[in-house]
C-alpha cells in the first residue's frame, strides 16, 4: 500500500511544544489542524497509509501528542479507523508508538 | 581442546610413573584386584575435581557477570527517574518551569526509554520470559509517570505543578523505584 509521510521534524518542528494554541510554540491542536488532520483526510480519500516519522526531534510532551493524536481520534470519534490507516517510525524513542497508540484509543474513553 | 590433550598427557605420565615406581621401587605393594566401590568413589572425585572448577564455576561467573550488568542497568534507569523527580520537586519549590526544565524533563523521559528498552532486551536475553509481568507493570507505570509529568498543560508558559500533580508524580515515581528495586531482588535470586 502506497504511503502519505509526515516527517514532524522537517514538516512541523524540532521542539514539539504544548497543547493549546494559545498556551505557547508548536502546539499539538496546531500540528493536527494543519497537518495531520489534512495529510490523514488525504489518505482516507486515496487509500493510502500516513506514515509518521518521529525521530530527530527534541522530544515528545504527553500534552503535544494526546492533543495531536488524541484529538484526531475525537474528530474521527474512533480509534480504529486511525491504527488502520497509520504506521509510525520512532528509533530515538521506543515506547514512544505505544504511548501515541494508547493516546488514540484512550481518547474517546474520556 | 588443548585442556583435554593436557589431561590425557598428565593421565599417561602417571601412570608411567605408576608402574616406574612399582618397577624400580617396589615398596608399595599393588593389589591386582579393584574394589568397585573405590573405584567408583575415585571417578566421584575425579568428576567432581574436572566439573566443579572447569565447568560449574565458568557457568556461576558467567551468570553473575549478566546479573551485574543488568542490575546496573536498573540502577541507572532509577538515577534517571530520579532526576525527573528532584526537577519536578525543584520546579514545585520554585512555582515555575522554564523551557530548560520543560526540555530536561522531556528528554529524561527519552532516556527512560531507551534504558528501559535495554533493560527489557537484556531481561529477555537472560531469563527468557520468567519476568514478563514485571516488566510490564514497569512499562505501564512509565506510561503513566509520563503522563501525570509531562500531560496537562505541561509546556505552557505560565505552567505550574500543582500540590496535588506534585502528590501524584510522587506515588507514581515511588511505585515505580518500588518495582525496580524487586526486580534487583528476583534477578539476584535467579
Amino acid at each position: 500500500m502506497d504511503k502519505i509521510n509526515i516527517k514532524i521534524s522537517e514538516d512541523y518542528t524540532k521542539i514539539p511544544g504544548v497543547r493549546e494554541e494559545i498556551e505557547g510554540d508548536f502546539p499539538g491542536e496546531e500540528f493536527l489542524s494543519k497537518i495531520l488532520l489534512p495529510k490523514f483526510q488525504q489518505a482516507i480519500a486515496e487509500k493510502k497509509i500516513l506514515f509518521i516519522d518521529f525521530d530527530d526531534t527534541a522530544g515528545y510532551p504527553t500534552s503535544f501528542l494526546e492533543a495531536a493524536f488524541g484529538g484526531l481520534a475525537r474528530h474521527y470519534k474512533d480509534a480504529g479507523i486511525l491504527l488502520k490507516n497509520m504506521e509510525f517510525k520512532s528509533e530515538d524513542d521506543p515506547f514512544l508508538i505505544s504511548d501515541v497508540t494508547e493516546y488514540i484509543n484512550e481518547a474517546n474513553n474520556k | 581442546m588443548n585442556r583435554f590433550i593436557l589431561g590425557f598427557i598428565l593421565v599417561v605420565v602417571g601412570t608411567a610413573i605408576g608402574f616406574a615406581i612399582a618397577h624400580y621401587y617396589p615398596t608399595f605393594p599393588f593389589d591386582d584386584k579393584i574394589n568397585a566401590v573405590d573405584l567408583l568413589t575415585l571417578l566421584v572425585t575425579i568428576f567432581l575435581a574436572v566439573y566443579i572448577p572447569i565447568f560449574l564455576e565458568k557457568q556461576m561467573h558467567s551468570h553473575r557477570f549478566e546479573k551485574d550488568v543488568v542490575v546496573r542497568k536498573i540502577e541507572g534507569l532509577q538515577s534517571s527517574l530520579r532526576d525527573v523527580n528532584r526537577t519536578v520537586t525543584e520546579c514545585l519549590q520554585k512555582n515555575t518551569v522554564s523551557t530548560g526544565n520543560s526540555h530536561a524533563i522531556v528528554n529524561s523521559f527519552t532516556s527512560i526509554s531507551n534504558e528501559l528498552d535495554t533493560l527489557i532486551t537484556l531481561i529477555e536475553l537472560c531469563h527468557q520470559r520468567k519476568l514478563d509481568m514485571d516488566l510490564t507493570s514497569i512499562k505501564n507505570l512509565r506510561h503513566e509517570y509520563k503522563r501525570t509529568v509531562t500531560g496537562g498543560n505541561f509546556g505552557r508558559k505560565v505552567f505550574k505543578y500543582t500540590a496535588l500533580t506534585k502528590k501524584e508524580e510522587e506515588v507514581i515515581y515511588h511505585k515505580l523505584d518500588k518495582e525496580l528495586c524487586i526486580l534487583i531482588f528476583k534477578i539476584n535470586r535467579m
